[in-house]
């Protein structure tokens, strides 16, 4: 059996996937046209791709059947995944927060206490609970509990969440936004600790799929690539000349900075993988031991370092 | 999660329905009549009287006309809305008794089976409360002992307590209503007590400014500022009300705070757990060094404690804790529950919930009394199954 990756079937996610994918030099291949809902990836051997919802992949990774998906933590959340799946990378793309908001004609609520002490006198004064619209029917429940508001319902909402309050199907909804401003184009606002989730989509491995010896082969041989492009989206090559001045500098950057060196340790020019969050620290250390260097900086495509970060951690997830 | 159904064999079915004829029998004898609701219901009554949280515990479906129905979470719902439709006036007494499988999702222990066997009594409209609570208890005891159970301990508590607390200390009613609610989490006890004792925020600015208006321009200067802001007022949570919490807010801000003695009191009271035959007086001392008096209320627990004692039950045996029953869904006065053991989970428990059939629609207050009995768990605890 192959490994299956799946990865959204259509949409601004899908692009974004295929975008990251192909930063690593893997591209989708789909034997029978764009309609086609399996497809293979060049690059690796022994993956299939499935094209999927992304709801289904969430759906599919809690379930097993599939061994990794590229979805968005809030479905995943929702379905209270925990430890059933294992996150490999969050993609940084995708990225939306799971909210709590109010009609903005509230102003006397602008927390969850104001919502507790509002849920209790609206079922008094109305003879009914409050509702809260959304599809987020579990991350809403558990984050309610969790600031003790126990007098409320929820309305499961399909879609246009954001139109309850205003069509009159619910008083307050937790839904998913990223710049807030279909919230306020609805009258809406956010509480001030009303942020349930931040989410973004994220490579997860599923941890009850068959992970025989082929499959786990396949996921080595992924990995390896995904993990290479993002070592070098973290890294900079810094270049410059190796000398009297600098040769102290560059062997403190290895042992101080996370730095590695990548040329011949008697070539005259060095070159230095250093992490990015270090890149600043580490050219001020090098300018200070031999202020007349040059010091070029170059950002890699891909970094083959070596560590195996990712199957690591995934196969001690799988133990 | 799909939950398989439990892995019963024969033994333990056949000991189960011999301790479920036994139970059976027991509250027949008290004079219940047996009633056997249909398993599955409509959602609305079980997620409107125990809280959208039992949403996670119960098994939620579409029925074919899209209407949400359940698999019976509860059963003490489900009498009271029989009492309703046999006695529709409420003007007579009646006990009913059932027995059989109730459908519960324990997301703590996602492998459990989602389904136990329950069987209990409920007791609707009794004349005399204390009477009935104390009869409750020691039918829970008899039927427990009849079926082999050789030994148990009992833990009381009397959710009325604390409301009658609150009232005696004269709290604004916000703030009664809200450590009512949040009473029963002692982290959010001491949280809210916190608050209520630190001084007040100043609040907004809009709230400064109308503190002092009268409702009416209260309520104008909240219209005016929407409209200047451009925000259009949604929803039935009505600009009288809004404007109604910010005069609230506002006469809050100006009031002195919760002292410190009183949030002592509270934190103090909520914690008493002792034996039964030292609760009275250790209430009886809280109160009075605070100056308080919660007479009526105690003196109500007082008599059933006697009424206990007089029956021949040792209440020695029995351990009174004020937070206990809180968190228990629609009670409101004198609550139990039975262990075989401290660790054990309880293996029957009870209480009183007056206020559960004038919300499911009472046309008058009717009092009411259950007791539920938990039927693996005493299988487990007679030594009867494994």
């Amino acid at each position: 059996m192959t490994l299956i990756l799946a990865i959204p079937s259509k949409g601004r996610l899908q692009e974004q996937t295929l975008d990251y994918l192909a930063a690593a030099g893997l591209s989708m291949q789909q034997s029978r046209g764009a309609r086609d809902y399996t497809a293979s990836l060049a690059g690796v051997d022994g993956v299939t791709m499935s094209l999927l919802s992304a709801a289904e992949i969430a759906d599919d990774l809690i379930a097993g059947k599939i061994h990794f998906g590229i979805t968005g933590e809030d479905l995943l959340a929702e379905r209270s995944a925990g430890n059933r799946v294992h996150s490999v990378e969050r993609l940084g793309f995708g990225c939306a927060n799971v909210i709590v908001a109010v009609p903005r004609a509230w102003i006397d609520v602008s927390t969850m206490a104001d919502l507790d002490d509002v849920a209790a006198s609206f079922h008094t004064r109305h003879h009914r609970k409050l509702r809260v619209a959304t599809k987020y029917v579990t991350l809403a429940r558990n984050f309610f509990a969790s600031h003790g508001i126990a007098d409320y319902r929820i309305v499961e909402s399909l879609g246009a969440t954001e139109g309850a309050p205003a069509s009159g199907t619910a008083e307050a909804i937790v839904d998913i936004t990223t710049t807030g401003a279909t919230l306020t184009a609805n009258d809406l606002k956010i509480l001030d600790d009303g942020v349930i989730l931040e989410s973004q989509a994220a490579l997860t491995a599923s941890r009850r799929a068959d992970w025989n010896a082929q499959a786990r082969a396949a996921a080595g041989a992924l990995l390896e690539r995904l993990e290479a492009r993002a070592t070098a989206k973290a890294s900079q090559i810094l270049r410059l000349e190796r000398n009297n001045h600098t040769q102290a500098a560059i062997k403190n950057l290895v042992t101080s900075y996370g730095a590695k060196i990548l040329s011949d340790p008697q070539a005259p020019e060095a070159a230095i993988l250093v992490p990015e969050k270090n890149l600043t620290s580490a050219i001020a250390h090098l300018r200070q031991a031999s202020p007349q260097t040059a010091i070029a900086t170059e950002k890699p495509n891909q970094v083959f370092a070596g560590d195996s970060r990712f199957y690591a951690s995934l196969a001690a997830a799988l133990a | 999660m799909v939950t398989a159904a439990p892995p019963y064999n024969a033994a333990t079915i056949a000991a189960l329905e011999t301790q479920t004829a036994s139970l059976l029998a027991e509250f027949q004898a008290y004079g219940a009549e047996r009633i056997e609701p249909a398993i599955v219901q409509p959602a609305g009554a079980f997620l409107d009287r125990m809280g959208e949280e039992l949403r996670a515990r119960i098994y939620v479906f579409a029925g074919p006309d899209g209407t949400e129905l359940c698999l019976r979470p509860d059963l003490t719902i489900l009498a009271a809305q029989t009492y309703l439709v046999r006695v529709p006036n409420g003007d007579r007494p009646l006990k009913f008794c059932y027995a059989g499988p109730i459908f519960r999702h324990d997301p703590a222990l996602p492998q459990s089976s989602g389904q136990s066997f329950q069987a209990g009594v409920e007791n609707f409209n009794a004349a005399d409360s204390a009477a009935a609570d104390i009869e409750t208890l020691l039918l829970t005891h008899k039927s427990l002992v009849r079926t082999g159970l050789k030994h148990s301990e009992v833990t009381l508590g009397d959710v009325g307590l604390f409301a009658s607390l609150l009232d005696a200390l004269a709290l604004p009613h916000y703030w009664r209503v809200k450590l009512r609610r949040h009473v029963w989490n002692p982290a959010r006890l001491a949280e809210l007590l916190a608050q209520l004792t630190s001084p007040a925020g100043t609040g907004n600015e809009f709230l400064a400014r109308i503190g002092s208006l009268t409702p009416v321009d209260a309520r104008a200067a909240l219209e005016a500022a929407l409209a200047q802001d451009g925000i259009k007022p949604i929803g039935f949570r009505t600009l009288d009300e809004i404007t109604g919490r910010l005069l609230e807010r506002a006469a809050e801000a100006s009031t002195s705070r919760l002292p410190q003695s009183t949030a002592a009191l509270i934190t103090s009271f909520a914690a008493v757990s002792v034996p039964a035959t030292q609760a009275i007086d250790t209430l009886h001392r809280l109160t009075q060094a605070a100056g308080i008096s919660i007479d009526r209320a105690i003196d109500a627990l007082k008599k059933r404690f006697e009424l206990l004692s007089n029956s021949g039950f040792d209440p020695a045996k029995a351990v009174f804790a004020s937070r206990f029953g809180r968190n228990m869904e629609y009670y409101t006065g004198f609550v139990f529950e039975f262990r075989s053991a401290p660790a054990l989970p309880p293996v029957a428990g009870g209480g009183r919930y007056d206020n559960l059939l004038t919300a499911l629609g009472a046309a008058k207050p009717t009092p009411a009394i259950g007791l539920a009995i938990f039927g693996e768990r005493l299988a487990v605890a007679r030594g009867a199954v494994a």
